[in-house]
Formats: structure tokens, C-alpha cells, sequence
């Protein structure tokens, strides 16, 4: 009782502006959910679904939110809307698939689900589009497994304070846990494609993972490919803008910050700064240290490998001969969890197929990485990959052209065209 | 012969000295170079000499890297009789005394050769005729060497500066019956000559449209809708108009003509970063039109569906085809395409222009300024007189800048701000806004007789058309070689409409259809079993001058002996057939006549088990008439021509989805870089013909010679460009 | 944001975004245009510059990033023994077309033979890759950084 009690004092304290309306409060809330990133297309109209995505079960579509009453949620009640994001039901009873972040929905609050469905029925523009069907092979089509997963791996709705941690900290768990469904790339999945841990509480929560062919890096204390040497000011400046000095924004994080991040108060991404800051690092790493001897080599032009060689080709004049590059505006290639990363997916992706551009607050960045799929081959990459990985005290192993090759396949080159997903 | 309406002026220059101005009209003939060979056919020349004996010559055609602008002022000066080093030359605006005032289609050499040879004559003829008046002794006893008339019997000498004021009163000789040099006796023409540019250009001087800069200049930037034409229906603009450093930022509602002013949003602010950072933040709504089948893989099916059913329209018919196939051994049918390609200028378009009290000042790096100057009069209501174009060095050409859109774009973008204003497009925006060369399919069918004699050859073409016409620079002439060869051939074509515009490149037709054809006859020469140089020769047959076809694109025929002595003169010096090559390393060879330059070309390629290609070396050989010019500029051209045919082989080629350009940048076209660059040796056969430009025709070849070296390497046929995106390793 | 950078050995004020490139402080503020824009990418090398001797594409280093770094471009280049050989090599053999992309090849030339003084035809190749010339004027851009080399020897 009295734990109950402290819940709800804390949570009175989470509201994020005084005084704000109800759908202005909902918008908030889809803006951390950042529901608009897998709910819309780009091109199309806001919330209106069809996004195709990879699942181990098949290909699916998400679906149309907005509150048109036959092809969206319009004929919803705040019950089922609760039922469907909290517990993964849609309102004719059939289970949605995890690729909607239900498990970590669970989390929320019932007023900010009173508030998200204030926003999505009275301030979402109805759009009349039909859902498409999902693409999924008929020996996996049934749903009712679905139902043991959820008895499984569900939690039952509701966050839970931590009382020994202060408001900040249990605000930022909630934000990151929940709404912010961080873990769905972050932590590591099991054998049913479940994330293994869903909260603070297990080491693997947030711990990295491979997903869609990038490898979302941990978020936790490792010091050399975790967050261990960023200052939680440096995690918010990550949060706000996609940059900072240690790294930019790739892959799917480019939806986050183009839709959801930025639009955060400065103390809510302070509060999860506060909290992912406090994630123990699940490997003592040693930190990142310098190795002079790369760039007195590269400045002098002895370049005795072919990924050196490679590198003061075709990098080197942006990322610099000490691998420091330019940051916040270019990453540095030295010292980066992400080339440190023991996967190396997404450097390869990047290399590989470029970054598209951020667009924090509708300002799209002034520097992206070109795509280099059409100019070096399957070797080349491998072999200018493995020279970053093992540069300037990078300690990280070489990479295969085979590693390339596959992700080559699997992945599409990012291009120059601003996204923006538009909620309004 | 020049025709009746030469004219010839000499007046007392400003501040003493003669000033020569001629207007001539050149001969018909050259004007088989297509439009702007016609446009190139009214030259014009202005040549002054200072009492300090400085002789200026003003160019007045564009430069875009081609070196117009050493090239005509020597053929002047050589029979001026003048030192090189006493020459200076100045850019002429676009200036109604010369109104040919145009860069393309490798016409500068054919149509200025004789004239401008004739006005530096006329000149030396008068300081002659001066220099006898002064002494009293008749002509015929003086004679001139560089810069002075000597006359030997007295020994007595003047300089040009000092007779020049009085040569501008000698009357003015008939530019048709003066006598010129003969060729042995040239000391410029001939010469290796610097470009006297390159000083500035290695210092970095400003010189390009893009250094351009007048005082109260702002910067601007137009975002145009991605589908060509779309029409804009709403923007943001007031959001944009806030942003830091935005001094204007406006709609634009333009007109229907892809080659005018278009619908788009302008922004305008205090440096162009600011301007470009803000345009990135418009957001607009576009009515982009009918895009139905307007992706790359809609067209490659409609041209295979096209090409299943009869040509919609007959180019050639010799003899009976399908009679010729069915009395051939061998029948070989082959489906080969070309991508669209950019002209990816390095110098991104940008024009600066100011409008001011009813009069616009330009300056613009063009190819083709007097096109322009109409379209800005045109759009902005305002009389051609109240217009000035200043030709700017353009940083490259390639046919892209003989269109004028960035030019009426910075007009109309100066009258709404008032002030002049520097528009610049981005990289992307130069892209995916150009005048494309247009893809095209070509099916073909051949027969060869028992002794690998190709006696039968159809291609059914099948290119793009616009608004019901065949689009600009996508049609195929009857004289196609090897047409007038064959005995029972078939050309025919069909047309896919298309969104996007085209427009020449370098080469136009010529680049992609040497490649197809090219390839093809390659194709027949190891079908037959026949060494290609033999398969070559024995289609070209005995030397011998094969006329065009009637029609407006009739040129001087083709000759079948010119074509043999280059291809000879390749094959001997690449070492054709005498070499043993290790394995994965071929030659390939091709040979093309364009713009009427005769050129065959042997390429040296290996190519490794994973497929990639490096080119070893390549042989140019060339026969572009009697003299070359300025052998030290001709030989950097055919390199550069030769080796821009490679590049377009490897990497270059767009592809449209939802009629827009899917490529933006250098990370997906991808220009020919050094590591891929061979050695390239140029080698002229001297005949006897009048003298021809080389700023085209050494390309063409380069692409299929590329080609048929790799299917020598690995037995791989290329029948699509660009090479960089087929597998070529040994697995696939 | 206000900045101070050494630009051919000059120091020079400037107040601006952070953010924006070097390329546009060199052409558009202190007005020295013969530093190139090309595609905005570090795709082509038109916007070659030095820093601390060293070619960097100026086009991609955001002006907040240049710090103490000594900034050389095209119009200075010539004062030093090497880069005044390679500019007089590229008017000995006539290098340029239509000229664009030459102060960024020069550039590169430079920084190329003050760290190898006699480059074979593969560290041409490497440290010159990254320099488009559209008018394809390499097989002149490789002879001429031999002569210059040759030039240096002397
Ligand atoms: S403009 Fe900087 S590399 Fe092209
Ligand atoms: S000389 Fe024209 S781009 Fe190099």
C-alpha cells in the first residue's frame, strides 16, 4: 500500500507541462512513442499505417491510427485503444504481432493512454485507407501462439516506481521502458523474438542488439561500446539534435530523432539521460585510448595495407588522418562505440549505403555520409572496415568480405531526400 | 567557297591602330552539323592592332574546355603574320556583331578554318600594302615576317604598330581572292600552344560563373519540382522566410516549356549556405502529373514489348532483310541499351543576373548565350536590347550548358528581389534538372553467309519521343553505320514517350549508338569466326566515298578509306594480334565516325576472378583532315574524349522512378577517377581533307573498344551500360 | 559564432554558424573563390584545401572544426617551393581543359610530394583518386606530378 502510494506521488510529478491539454499532452506522449515512425510512410498521410516490416514470421504491414471508423481505430473505445497498445489485442479480439512494441506499452500509465486517445480520435486527421495484409506464410499465419507469448512475455500493464531512485531516474525509466520503447532495438531478443529483458532490473536490457541489419549499440555503462564515456549532457545532446561529440544518429535512431527525440522537454531527456547513465556496464571494457602511431603513419603516407591505403582514399579527407573527424557536424571514426562494436553490422551499412539525413525539429543536418555501395567492392569495404576497427587504438576484429556481401543483399542504399514524417 | 555576304571592315581603332571586323557567312556545308552547326554557320572576327604593335584578338565564342579560345585567334594571327607572344585575347560578350556565338557539335574547327584565315590575311595584306605606300615601292617587292613588312631590295623594315593606323585607311581586300599560306610555311598553326589561361588557373583566379561577383550580390537557390514540369501547388515559404539570413524567399509559377522558366520556390539570403540550409527546410506540395510508366524498369518492358511487334516507323530498307537472314548460316539476334546519362559538368549551373530599372545585366557560364538572352527577353517581357550576356569560362560543357534555364531562373529571381543575385544550383539540382542523353534499345538481327560475311543486319530502335516528336538527341539516321554496307538491311523505330527532358552530350546519338552498334558488329566478327579488325575491314571493303542519304542531315558522306587507315593505324600501333595477352586480359577494338571525324580505338582491359576491371591502355587513332591545329590542345581533347567514353562505360547512368532521377550525387555516378585511368596514346593520320574538331568524335568508339576488350578477357558480352552495375566475376 | 582561422597565413575573423562549411567561408566571406564547389559531398575533390599541410575537402569541415588548424588554399599554395614546381609543371604541360577542377588536383599534388617526394603510379593513384576531373585530363594531372617530382630533385 504504501509503495502504491509513493507510485502515485511520483508519478504526479511526471506530468511535462502544467496545465497542458489533453491532446496537446497525447501529442506529447506519440511524439515519445514515436508512433508516426512505423505508423505513416514517407510521402504518405500521418498515422494512416502500411509500413512494411521484416519480422522472423513474415513480412508485415503496420496498420492505419488514425480515427477513421472503418479502416482505423474510429470506432475504438479508450478500452480497447488501452487493450491494443497495452496488451497487443486489437479490438476484434486478434492478436497483434510484437513488431508493435506492446511488451514495453505495458508500461504506460492509464492517463497517459487516456491522453494518447484524446490525441489520436479528436486531433488525428482521419484517413480512409484500407490496412494491408501481412505476408506471412500459412504454416506461421495462425495467431493463437500469440496469446502463450503474451501470457509469456507481456507484462501486466502499469509501471512500477523504483522508490530507491529519485523522480528523475523512475521518469526516465518510464520514458525509456515504455513509451520510448527503446529495447525493442537495444536489447537483445530470445528464441521466440522476444526482448529478453524488458526493464532496468536485467543486465541484458539495452545491452545492444543485431536488428534489421544494423546493430543498435548497448546502451549501457560499457566504457568503450556502451554509453560508459558519454556525460549524460552528451546522451541529451544526442537525444535533441542526433549528434554529438562521440557519434551521430544511423539506421532506425534516424526515425527517432527525425520524429521523436527532439520534441522532448529538456528535462525529460535529461531524465533519460539520468537513467540510462546509471546502467552498469555488463563488460569491464577498458576505455578507448588513443594510438598516435595511425596518423603519424597516414600523415606520412605509409599506408602498407590496402584498407589504409583505402582509407586515405576515400575517408580520410572528412574523418581526418587521426580518425577524429569533425564532431558534433562528422562523427569521429576513433574511439566510436559503433566501430567498436564486436558486431559490426552497422558500420558496414553505413559504409555500405550511406546515412540519410537527420531532421531535428524539421532542420535536416548539414553533413551526411555519402553511400560508397557502387564504389568499392565487397573486399574493399572489408578490408577499409577492418582498418577502422583496428585504428588509432580502435580494438575491434577485421571484418569478412562475406560480412559484406550478405549485408550488401540484405540492405538498401540511403539517399539525400529529406523525410520528414509529418504529424499534422 | 565563302558565299556573297563576307564582309570585311577596317577602321581606325580607338586610341590609333587598325581594327578589322569582318562578318562572314560560311559555306553551306558545314551546316550538316545539326542545329547548332547551323546556328555556328554566321562567323564573325575582330582583330586590332595597337601602335605598340599588340595585337588583339577578341574570341567570341564560348570556352568551356575545349580551347576555342587559343584555336581561332591563331588561325588568325598565322596569317597575320604576327608573333604568338605579341597576341592577346579577350572574351567577347554576346554581342549582336557576332552572332554566332555558340559552343557544340565540334564545329569550330570546320567553319572557321578558311575564314579566319582569310581576316589575318587581310590584315597583312593592308600592312603591306601601307608599308609600300610609306616607301613608294611597289607590293610586290614586300614581304612580312612576324610582325614587321620587310622590303628586302632596300633592306627598310616596319613594325605592324608602327604602320597600323595607316593601314586602317588602305581600302579593304577581297576576303574570297586572297592568297594564304602554304601550310609548309606555318609557324603557329601546327605548333603545340599553351593555353594562356592556365596561369590563372593554377592560381586559382576567379574566372568561372560561379566566381562571379558584383557589389550588393545575394545568393540564391530553386527548388524545382523532382518530376520535370510537376506544378507547384502550396509551400511553406513563410516559414522559410524567417529563417537566419533569408532576404526573400517566393514561389515561382512558370510555364509549360521544360527548357524555360519552371514552377519552383525560390529563396534568396545573404550567403548561399543560408540560402541552401533554408531551402532544405521547404516543404511543397506538387502536382507532379501523369508519371505512369515513367521508371527505368517501365521502360526497359515497354521496349521489349515494342520491340516484339513491327517498328512503328521505317528509317531504311536496302534489299530484303528477312529474304537476307533466311539465306544466312548464322543468325545472330542480340538485345543491347544504354542508360540516361547526366553531362555532370563539374562546375554546377549558376548564372548571376541583375534586373534594374527595366534592363538585366548576365553573367552566365553558357555554351549558347544568344538562345538565352531570348528566353530571359521572353519571360521578363523585357526587349533583347535592354539585355547584356556576358560569357563567363564555364567549367566544362559537354552540351549541358546549350540550354539557358539557370539563366532565366537568376533573371526572374533578380526582378522580384531587386538586386543581383547569384543563383547556384547543388550538385543534386544539377543533376536531377538536366537535359538528358536519352537512354535507348536497340534489337538486332544479322545473318552471316558461310564465309562469316555479314549480308543481312536489322535493328529495330527503340527510343523515347516527346510530346508525340522523337525526343531531343534520341533519333538514329538512316547513314548509320553499317548502313550502305549491307545488302539487306533494316532500320526501324519505335518511341516510349517521356517526362524528362533530353538534350545533346558530347557525342550526341553518337555516344550511345556506337556503343550498340559497335558491340554488336563485334558480336558478328567472333560469330563468324573472323578477327575483328579483319571482320572491320572487310565490311568497310575498298577505299571509297559512300554520299549520305538526301535530307537535312546530309554531310559530306562517309569515306570508307579514311575509316580503314585509322583502324589500320590503331591496330598497328596497340600491337593488334601480335601480342600474347596473360589470361583475363583482351583487346578490344571499335571505330566510329562523328562530327565528321573518323576514329578508331583499341582497348586494353583485364579483368580479375571477382570481376573487376582495370583498363590497361588504350589507342586512339584519329583522322580529322590535313592539319591539326594546335597538336598540344588536339591531343589532351582525344584523351579526354577517349577516356570520358571509358567513364561512361563504367559508371555513369541514371535511373528514373516515378519520373524522377533516382541519383543525385558522385557516390552513385560515378565519373572516371585517376586509379581507373590508362595510359591513352593519340596518334593522326594527316590526309588530305579539310580540317575537323576532335571535341566529340574520339569518344564514341571508346565505350564498345571497352567493351568487346572485356568479352576478349572473360568471354562476357556487355550489352548494357554502365558496366558497373553487371557481375562480371568469374563466378557469375 | 564567432571564429578566428589562419587562412594563408593571415588570420581572419569571421561571424557564423558553426556549422557552415570552410568551402563557403574561403568563397563567399573572406572572397577567395579559387577553391572549388563540386558536389557538396567530398565526392570530388574541387574543394581541396590544406590543413597543417594536409588535404582535407573543404566543403565537409564544418568552420567550428578548424580550430588552430593553418588553412593553405589554392592562392597561396604557389608560395611554397613545392606547390609553386606543381603549378608550373601544370602550365609546362598544359594540364586543364576547361580548368575546374584543377586547384583541387593541385591541391592534392602538393600535399602528395611533400609527403612522398618520388611517387610511383599507385600512390598517384591513391592520393589523387579522390580528384574528379570531368574533362578527364588525368593522363596530363599524372605526368605533370612526375615532372614536378622530377623538378623537385633538382
Ligand atoms: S565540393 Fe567538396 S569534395 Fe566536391
Ligand atoms: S579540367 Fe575540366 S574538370 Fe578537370
Amino acid at each position: 500500500m504504501k509503495r502504491l502510494i509513493l507510485a502515485a506521488a511520483l508519478l504526479a510529478g511526471f506530468s511535462f507541462v502544467a496545465g497542458a491539454m489533453a491532446n496537446e499532452k497525447g501529442e506529447y506522449l506519440a511524439r515519445a512513442g514515436d508512433c508516426v515512425a512505423c505508423h505513416s510512410v514517407p510521402g504518405g498521410r500521418a498515422f494512416a499505417g502500411g509500413l512494411k516490416m521484416a519480422s522472423p514470421v513474415g513480412t508485415l504491414y503496420t496498420t492505419n491510427i488514425t480515427p477513421d471508423p472503418e479502416t482505423g481505430i474510429g470506432s475504438y473505445t479508450l478500452e480497447d485503444f488501452d487493450r491494443s497498445i497495452r496488451r497487443g489485442i486489437a479490438r476484434d479480439g486478434h492478436r497483434l504481432y510484437p513488431a508493435m512494441p506492446y511488451p514495453s506499452y505495458a508500461k504506460l500509465t492509464g492517463s497517459d493512454i487516456a491522453d494518447l486517445y484524446d490525441y489520436f480520435m479528436h486531433d488525428v486527421p482521419a484517413v480512409r485507407q484500407a490496412n494491408r495484409a501481412n505476408e506471412i506464410p500459412p504454416f506461421l499465419s495462425p495467431r493463437w501462439p500469440l496469446a502463450v507469448w503474451n501470457v509469456v512475455y507481456t507484462p501486466s500493464p502499469g509501471f512500477t516506481p523504483d522508490p530507491s531512485k529519485d523522480a528523475q531516474w523512475n521518469r526516465g525509466a518510464y520514458l525509456v521502458e515504455g513509451l520510448g520503447h527503446c529495447g525493442a532495438c537495444h536489447s537483445p531478443r530470445g528464441t521466440a523474438w522476444q526482448e529478453k529483458s524488458l526493464d532496468a532490473r536485467d543486465s541484458s536490457f539495452l545491452a545492444g542488439a543485431n536488428l534489421d541489419d544494423w546493430y543498435a549499440p548497448s546502451l549501457r555503462a560499457n566504457q568503450a561500446t556502451g554509453l560508459g564515456s558519454w556525460s549524460q549532457g552528451e546522451i541529451a545532446e544526442f537525444l535533441k539534435t542526433g549528434h554529438n561529440r562521440h557519434a551521430v544518429a544511423y539506421g532506425s535512431m534516424g526515425d527517432v530523432i527525425n520524429n521523436s527525440t527532439p520534441y522532448l522537454t529538456d528535462s525529460d531527456l535529461a531524465a533519460i539521460a539520468a537513467f540510462l547513465a546509471s546502467l552498469p556496464a555488463t563488460e569491464a571494457e577498458t576505455a578507448w585510448v588513443e594510438d598516435t602511431s595511425t596518423a603519424q603513419a597516414l600523415l606520412s603516407g605509409k599506408t602498407d595495407t590496402a584498407g589504409a591505403a583505402l582509407y586515405v582514399s576515400a575517408c580520410q579527407t572528412c574523418h581526418r588522418a587521426n580518425g577524429a573527424a569533425a564532431p558534433p557536424y562528422v562523427p569521429p571514426l576513433a574511439g566510436n562505440p559503433t566501430v567498436l562494436d564486436k558486431d559490426p553490422a552497422s558500420l558496414i551499412n553505413i559504409v555500405l549505403n550511406g546515412s540519410w539525413p537527420l531532421v531535428a525539429k524539421g532542420r535536416p543536418d548539414a553533413y551526411r555520409m555519402p553511400q560508397f555501395r557502387e564504389q568499392l567492392k565487397d573486399r574493399q569495404i572489408a578490408e577499409v572496415v577492418s582498418f577502422i576497427r583496428g585504428a588509432w587504438g580502435n580494438k575491434a576484429g577485421a571484418v569478412s568480405p562475406q560480412e559484406v556481401a550478405a549485408l550488401r543483399k540484405s540492405t538498401q542504399p540511403s539517399s539525400d531526400n529529406i523525410v520528414v514524417l509529418k504529424m499534422r | 567557297m565563302l558565299a556573297r555576304r563576307n564582309f570585311l571592315k577596317a577602321s581606325l581603332a580607338a586610341g590609333g591602330g587598325l581594327l578589322l571586323t569582318a562578318t562572314i557567312k560560311a559555306p553551306a556545308k558545314a551546316a550538316s552539323l545539326g542545329k547548332a552547326g547551323r546556328d555556328a554557320a554566321t562567323l564573325n572576327a575582330y582583330v586590332r592592332i595597337a601602335p605598340d604593335g599588340l595585337v588583339t584578338i577578341t574570341a567570341k565564342n564560348p570556352e568551356i574546355g575545349q580551347g576555342v579560345k587559343i584555336m581561332l585567334p591563331m588561325l588568325i594571327a598565322e596569317e597575320l603574320d604576327v608573333s604568338w607572344d605579341r597576341v592577346q585575347i579577350d572574351q567577347a560578350d554576346l554581342d549582336s556583331r557576332y552572332p554566332a556565338q555558340t559552343a557544340g557539335g565540334s564545329t569550330a574547327t570546320p567553319v572557321n578554318w578558311l575564314p579566319m584565315r582569310r581576316v589575318g590575311a587581310a590584315g597583312r595584306h593592308m600592312m603591306i600594302a601601307a608599308a609600300a605606300a610609306e616607301w613608294g615601292v611597289p607590293v610586290s617587292e614586300c614581304e612580312t615576317l612576324t610582325g614587321l613588312v620587310l622590303h628586302n631590295p632596300s633592306g627598310r623594315s616596319l613594325g605592324y604598330g608602327a604602320l597600323a593606323t595607316k593601314a586602317a585607311a588602305q581600302p579593304v581586300p577581297d576576303l574570297n581572292t586572297l592568297k594564304l599560306k602554304d601550310p609548309k610555311n606555318f609557324r603557329i598553326i601546327g605548333q603545340p600552344t599553351r593555353n594562356i589561361e592556365v596561369p590563372r588557373i593554377v592560381t586559382g583566379q576567379p574566372m568561372f560563373g560561379i566566381d562571379v561577383s558584383v557589389p550588393g550580390m545575394l545568393y540564391a537557390v530553386f527548388q524545382k519540382c523532382d518530376v520535370h514540369g510537376g506544378k507547384l501547388v502550396s509551400s511553406n515559404v513563410d516559414v522559410i522566410r524567417a529563417l537566419p539570413g533569408v532576404r526573400a524567399a517566393f514561389e515561382v509559377k512558370g510555364g509549360n516549356d521544360l527548357r524555360g522558366l519552371l514552377d519552383g520556390v525560390a529563396v534568396v539570403a545573404d550567403s548561399w549556405w543560408q540560402a541552401n540550409r533554408a531551402r532544405q527546410q521547404l516543404d511543397i506540395v506538387w502536382d507532379e502529373g501523369d508519371i505512369t510508366g515513367q521508371s527505368t524498369a517501365d521502360f526497359a518492358a515497354t521496349a521489349s514489348r515494342l520491340a516484339s511487334g513491327k517498328p512503328a516507323m521505317a528509317l531504311r530498307r536496302d534489299g530484303d532483310v528477312n529474304a537476307g537472314l533466311a539465306k544466312a548460316k548464322t543468325v545472330v539476334e542480340a538485345a543491347y541499351s544504354y542508360p540516361f546519362l547526366s553531362h555532370i559538368n563539374l562546375e554546377p549551373q549558376n548564372c548571376t543576373a541583375h534586373v534594374q530599372d527595366g534592363k538585366v545585366e548576365i553573367w552566365a557560364p553558357t555554351q549558347n548565350p544568344a538562345p538565352g538572352s531570348k528566353l530571359v527577353s521572353n519571360t521578363l517581357g523585357i526587349p533583347e536590347s535592354a539585355i547584356k550576356v556576358h560569357m563567363v569560362r564555364a567549367g566544362g560543357g559537354f552540351g549541358r550548358r546549350l540550354s539557358n534555364d539557370y539563366m532565366v531562373e537568376a533573371a526572374w529571381i533578380s526582378k522580384v528581389v531587386g538586386a543581383p543575385v547569384k543563383l547556384l544550383w547543388t550538385r543534386e539540382d544539377d543533376m536531377r534538372h538536366d537535359f538528358y542523353r536519352p537512354a535507348g534499345f536497340h534489337f538486332f538481327k544479322a545473318g552471316l553467309d558461310g564465309n562469316g560475311k555479314l549480308i543481312a543486319f536489322a535493328d529495330h530502335f527503340v527510343t523515347f519521343s516527346q510530346n508525340g516528336e522523337v525526343a531531343a538527341s534520341a533519333e538514329m539516321t538512316a547513314a548509320e553505320f553499317p548502313a550502305r554496307l549491307v545488302e539487306h538491311l533494316d532500320y526501324g523505330m519505335s518511341m516510349i514517350p517521356l517526362r524528362a527532358p533530353t538534350g545533346p552530350l558530347r557525342a550526341p546519338r553518337s555516344n550511345g549508338l556506337g556503343f550498340a552498334f559497335q558491340s554488336f558488329l563485334d558480336e558478328l566478327a567472333h560469330k563468324a569466326g573472323v578477327d575483328p579488325l579483319q571482320f572491320a575491314l572487310g565490311l568497310l571493303g575498298e577505299p571509297r566515298l559512300l554520299p549520305d542519304p538526301p535530307g537535312p542531315r546530309a554531310g559530306p558522306g562517309f569515306h570508307t578509306g579514311r575509316m580503314r587507315g585509322v583502324i589500320e593505324l590503331a591496330a598497328e600501333k596497340s600491337g593488334w594480334g601480335k601480342k600474347s595477352l596473360p589470361k583475363g586480359t583482351g583487346m578490344g577494338l571499335a571505330y566510329y565516325y562523328s562530327h565528321l571525324g573518323y576514329f578508331a580505338e583499341v582497348v586494353q582491359a583485364t579483368v580479375n576472378a571477382a570481376g573487376e576491371i582495370t583498363v590497361d591502355k588504350i589507342w586512339v587513332a584519329g583522322d580529322i583532315g590535313s592539319q591539326i591545329i594546335n597538336p598540344l590542345n588536339a591531343e589532351n581533347q582525344a584523351q579526354g574524349a577517349a577516356l570520358d567514353g571509358i567513364g561512361t562505360a563504367l559508371g555513369h547512368g541514371l535511373h528514373l522512378q516515378g519520373g524522377k532521377i533516382v541519383q543525385g550525387n558522385f557516390d552513385t555516378v560515378l565519373p572516371l577517377r585517376m586509379r581507373q585511368s590508362p595510359p591513352v596514346e593519340v596518334h593522326f593520320r594527316v590526309t588530305d581533307f579539310p580540317p575537323t574538331g576532335l571535341g566529340e568524335p574520339a569518344l564514341p568508339p571508346a565505350l564498345p573498344a571497352l567493351a568487346n576488350a572485356i568479352f576478349a578477357a572473360t568471354g562476357k558480352r556487355i550489352r548494357s551500360l554502365p558496366i558497373k552495375d553487371l557481375d562480371l566475376s568469374a563466378s557469375a | 559564432m564567432h571564429y578566428t582561422i589562419e587562412i594563408n597565413g593571415a588570420q581572419q575573423s569571421v561571424d557564423i554558424d558553426g556549422e557552415t562549411p570552410l568551402l563557403w567561408v574561403l568563397r563567399d566571406v573572406v572572397d577567395l573563390k579559387g577553391t572549388k564547389f563540386g558536389c557538396g559531398a567530398a565526392q570530388c575533390g574541387a574543394c581541396t584545401v590544406h590543413m597543417d599541410g594536409h588535404p582535407i575537402r573543404a566543403c565537409q569541415t564544418p568552420i567550428a572544426s578548424v580550430g588552430n588548424g593553418r588553412i593553405t588554399t589554392i592562392e597561396a599554395v604557389g608560395e611554397s617551393r613545392l606547390g609553386k614546381l606543381v603549378q608550373e609543371a601544370w602550365i609546362e604541360l598544359d594540364v586543364p581543359q576547361c580548368g575546374y577542377c584543377q586547384a583541387g588536383q593541385i591541391m592534392s599534388a602538393t600535399a602528395l610530394l611533400t609527403r612522398t617526394p618520388n611517387p610511383t603510379d599507385h600512390d598517384i593513384n591513391e592520393a589523387m583518386n579522390g580528384n574528379l576531373c570531368r574533362c578527364a585530363t588525368y593522363t596530363r594531372i599524372r605526368a605533370a606530378i612526375k615532372h614536378a617530382a622530377e623538378a623537385g630533385r633538382a
